[in-house]
């Protein structure tokens, strides 16, 4: 069996004791325990009319604590030795739900909130009423001597008992009506419980209490044997059904149903709002529970106080004066006119005191002295220790095992000993010494975190003010605080020093001074735009340049005229051009290289046509090859158009290599090993397989080398890279070049890297003079010698007339600047 | 990768072609000549990559709101003529002979006889607009060389195509033109030097 320890005695109890066996205090109960008892005693209250209104949250909640522990409720039934009395409930509830309306009407009137029916909210009653017992117990006697003085006082001072203290008389009334069933439920348990206090002990007005309290029990001696909890409920029924004869309040039977129907949800009503505080005290953290009873204490006592108003006794002389809560707001107002005046940091640092502390602190702070009586002075803090702070224990304790002789001898109409130890003079002492540390709040001396929570500019004031409030006294800023104050010396006020404006330059400055001026100002001036000539559309010029010569060359060419002599001498290099070509032996292979654009096949034509003419007449074999892409294209051109007398018929006496890539790579690779180079195969054979190639394996076993080039560079490479080879292997290498290509190639032949050289349309022409045979030179001599002379007299006339307009344009301009 | 990968084959590449004129091996000419051949390869590609591009943007200029588009139209027809051609018959094939006399040849020498029509009109026109010295030196010249190169009808202007046009092109003008080729020389031997050390690096990989 689980045991624990009395709180009071330290003696082991059992743990499902309420009170102790040894020294018969009453037990304070666990908030575990008030929760656990309330869940089971839930569970006995039929609340299917209810359960309609519960909100789903909390049907949910009933729900779920149903299915989760459905073992607890049996156990609560059967250990709960107050089961039956449960069953019983429901059962009186399922008559109530058969019974007529005038019952339910009339139950609901006598019903003590249905609350007050449970165990678990009868055990919460009996601790809020032991301690409300406690405090009315105390206000009871306080009113009692309050009363006698305000008798005196009011006599005296002509004023009115305040409402508070009638209520505090009702208070004490209704709390002891409140509080009867819970001390009958004491004395009624078994343990002895009841016995606490002997009649003896007791003061009078408990006493004729218990004798009321026993004509009600003898009015219903059924309810003996109820538990304590029936017999409350059964009491309070039985006063309410008296306060109900008395007001005369129609029967319930006499009710139209409309209006029992309208009673019935106040008692639904109030059951839900039970329901919904018992869940919410469910769900609270345990300090708040604990703080709960005595938090909703004070309420209580008020409430029932003002209900229970006309059977309190004696209030009827005490009518007419103001409310103790419309004085306790009277004193908040003061307090709040005090507060006003305090700092905002030092309000604040109250505001977060504990509410006792707070509403103490207001009511002592807010003592008029002036207003309040002799009596009032020393009431408030009797009245706010009973009537705000409610430490249960410490009261039980109180009542239980020092205060019962207080008690007597304040239920025997005398002064308490602290009350009657507290004089007039020492009360007034005390106020004044109250009020002087009030008024001298300020110069307590703060912790120093309060001191840190001041605010800047409290502190700031105090030491800065002084120093940075500097006014001002002369200048501009005269009057105004706050002015930077002026060091010594500084600001003072001379006459400023004269600089002359005139400018410190010297002369040479003074001309390029006037120099740029004289620039800028010419640069102002308007500049005539000289008009440019009219440019015609048509080229006239051009056009009859072209017409000329056309003409002039067409006429020559057509004529086939003959009045152009042929140069009469011929050059050396076209002499060793025609003697390398006749020593050349017959039949040999000869590499014709065609390295000339298609616009310049005119002229080459013309220059290489007798040197070809002259090789093919011999028998040589010919191989054309060219470094550019039309060049074997051109040289095809070039033989069917200037030897179509002679059959070339390809790997007889005439082949083409075709296309040699790679510049001068290429023609050095070629130079080299010819082979590697040309890889180009005929009918299934290698070109170098059959004639005239087949004794080829280098450049120098050609018999001959003539290149066709209307380019000096292309020229030069050929130059740079077979030269060397073919002198080293006494190969002749002759070129056949442009009339622009000429002065580049030249110093070659000269050096002696080429061994004949023959340019343009006059070395063809001396070719074929000094070889006796009228050619393409001799065809085109006239026409080229016509052409030139034509161009030379444009050029020499139309210089002359553009030179002449010119200088007459210059020396016009020079007459017009003169 | 490309910063290492690209220096080294160029610089290696050129140094091998190098070495295959200096030293006459057959090792060496081997390497040279098949170094050379791709080269070759990759400058026929990039003709064909250059034709496409011409292809494409002349097709592009055919689809806008062009006026010489009919020039465009013309260039891909004949394009695309002149390769199909030269593929299925052969570059020295008589139908390539008949195109290249039919139409470039006479296209290359018009151009020609245009510029020594341009050329005169702008030798009679320079003293017009730069009335110097050097101006009229410049027409002299031309004239003598033009004098000098054939004869003149029913005369003939002593010395100057014997010894005056000769001295003046292969004395003066090459003269003057090897000096430029000189510096042009010394130019692409620096270049190749640079090349070879990897300073310059024209293949990228910088």
């Amino acid at each position: 069996m689980d045991t624990k320890l009395c709180p009071f005695c330290g003696k082991e109890i059992a743990a499902s004791a309420e009170t102790c066996e040894h020294c018969l205090q009453p037990l304070p109960l666990d908030n575990a325990e008030s929760v656990d008892k309330t869940a089971q005693e839930l569970t006995e209250k039929n609340t299917a009319e209810l359960e309609a209104n519960m909100p789903d949250w909390l049907k949910e909640a009933r729900q779920g604590e149903t299915e989760d522990n459905p073992e607890s409720e049996n156990e609560a039934n059967e250990v709960d030795p107050l089961a039956w009395l449960a069953e019983l409930d429901s059962a009186e509830d399922e008559d109530e739900e058969t019974s007529a309306d005038w019952l339910v009407n009339l139950q609901a009137e006598t019903q003590t909130p249905p609350a007050q029916e449970k165990p678990l909210e009868k055990e919460q009653e009996t601790k809020t009423a032991s301690s409300e017992k406690e405090s009315s117990d105390e206000l009871t006697g306080i009113a009692q001597v309050l009363q006698d003085d305000l008798s005196q006082d009011a006599e005296i001072e002509g004023e009115e008992l305040p409402d508070w203290l009638s209520t505090l008389q009702g208070e004490s009334l209704s709390e002891e009506e409140i509080s009867l069933p819970d001390l009958e439920s004491e004395e009624n348990e078994p343990k002895g419980t009841g016995s606490l206090v002997s009649d003896d002990d007791l003061p009078e007005w408990l006493s004729a209490d218990e004798d009321d309290q026993k004509i009600v029990s003898k009015e219903a001696p059924e309810k003996e044997e109820l538990p304590e909890w029936m017999t409350a409920s059964a009491a309070e029924e039985d006063i309410s059904v008296l306060q109900a004869d008395e007001s005369k309040t129609p029967a319930a039977n006499d009710l139209p149903e409309w209006l029992s129907a309208a009673d019935a949800p106040s008692s639904a009503e109030r059951e839900k709002e039970d329901e919904a505080e018992l869940t919410s005290a469910a769900d609270l953290p345990d300090w708040v529970a604990a703080l709960q009873p005595a938090d909703t204490s004070p309420d209580e006592i008020e409430q029932e106080a003002t209900q229970e108003e006309n059977l309190s006794l004696g209030i009827e002389a005490i009518d007419g004066q103001p409310s103790a809560q419309a004085f306790v707001s009277s004193e908040a107002q003061e307090g709040d006119a005090v507060r006003a005046e305090l700092p905002e940091w030092l309000s604040q640092v109250k505001q977060t005191e504990p509410s006792e502390e707070e509403g103490q602190a207001d009511v002592d702070a807010s003592h008029p002295d002036e207003e309040t009586p002799a009596w009032l002075e020393e009431l408030p803090s009797v009245k706010l220790d009973a009537g705000v702070d409610f430490p249960e224990e410490n009261k039980q304790a109180d009542v239980f095992d020092g205060g019962i002789e207080d008690t007597d001898e304040i239920f025997g109409i005398e002064m308490p000993d602290w009350l009657s130890s507290l004089s007039p003079e020492e009360t007034e002492e005390e106020l004044a010494a109250e009020e002087v540390a009030e008024t001298n709040i300020s110069g307590v001396e703060l912790p120093s975190w309060v001191q840190a929570m001041r605010p800047v500019e409290d502190v700031v004031s105090e030491t800065a003010d002084d120093a940075e409030h500097v006014v001002a006294d002369t200048g501009p800023l005269a009057g105004l605080s706050g002015v930077l104050p002026a060091a010594a010396g500084f600001g003072r006020i001379n006459k400023p020093k004269a600089h002359s404006i005139r400018l410190q330059i010297s002369d040479s400055q003074k001309k390029g001074a006037a120099l740029l001026e004289e620039l800028l100002s010419e640069e102002r001036k308007p500049v005539s735009v000289q008009q440019r000539e009219r440019v015609s559309s048509i080229p006239l010029v051009r056009w009859g340049i072209a017409l000329l010569l056309f003409l002039v060359v067409g006429f020559s060419l057509l004529s086939g005229s003959t009045m152009i002599s042929l140069p009469a001498d011929t050059s050396p290099e076209v002499q060793d051009t025609i003697d390398i070509l006749n020593r050349l032996p017959e039949g040999e292979t000869v590499l014709l290289v065609f390295d000339y654009e298609a616009g310049f096949s005119g002229e080459m034509k013309t220059i290489a046509a007798p040197l070809v003419e002259q090789l093919l007449s011999r028998g040589e074999k010919i191989t054309l090859l060219s470094t550019l892409p039309l060049g074997t294209t051109i040289g095809e051109a070039f033989l069917s158009e200037t030897q179509s007398i002679y059959e070339f018929q390809s790997g007889v006496n005439y082949r083409n290599l075709g296309y040699l890539p790679g510049g001068s790579s290429g023609i050095l690779n070629f130079v080299s090993s010819p082979r590697q180079v040309i890889a180009l195969r005929e009918e299934g054979l290698s070109v170098w397989e059959s004639e005239p190639l087949d004794t080829v394996h280098r450049l120098s076993d050609f018999a001959l080398v003539l290149v066709l080039s209307d380019d000096a560079e292309g020229a030069r490479i050929w130059i740079e890279q077979a030269a060397k080879p073919l002198n080293d292997a006494k190969t002749p290498f002759i070129m056949a070049v442009s009339a622009q290509a000429e002065p580049m190639i030249y110093p070659y032949y000269v050096s002696g890297q080429l061994d004949g050289l023959v340019s343009g349309l006059f070395g063809g022409a001396s070719y074929e003079q000094a070889r006796n045979e009228l050619g393409l030179g001799r065809k085109y001599w006239d026409a080229y010698g016509l052409g030139l002379f034509l161009a030379e007299i444009l050029l020499v006339l139309g210089a002359l007339v553009n030179f002449l307009a010119a200088w007459n344009a210059r020396r016009r301009e020079q007459k017009e600047e003169d | 990768m490309t910063k290492i990968f690209a220096p080294a084959i160029a610089i290696s590449t050129g140094i091998l072609v190098l070495m295959g004129y200096f030293f006459p091996n057959k090792t060496l000419l081997g390497i040279r000549t098949a170094i050379v051949q791709w080269a070759v390869i990759l400058a026929g590609v990039a003709v064909l990559v250059g034709i496409f591009n011409l292809l494409a943007v002349h097709l592009k200029k055919m689809q806008g709101k062009n006026k010489r588009k009919g020039y465009s139209f013309l260039l891909i027809i004949s394009l695309i003529v002149t390769f199909v051609l030269g593929v299925f018959f052969g570059t020295n094939s008589a139908i390539m002979q008949t195109v290249f006399s039919a139409i470039i040849l006479p296209v290359e020498r018009s151009l020609l006889a245009i510029m020594a029509i341009t050329l005169i009109y702008a030798g009679i026109r320079l003293l017009r607009y730069r009335n110097d010295l050097m101006a009229i030196l410049f027409i002299l010249t031309v004239i003598i060389i033009m004098a000098g190169s054939a004869n003149l009808p029913f005369l003939s202007i002593p010395l100057a195509g014997s010894s005056l046009r000769p001295w003046l092109s292969r004395v003066l003008a090459t003269s003057g033109a090897r000096g430029i080729l000189l510096g042009v020389a010394l130019g692409t031997l620096l270049t190749g030097l640079r090349v070879l050390i990897g300073a310059d690096r024209p293949y990228g990989g910088k």
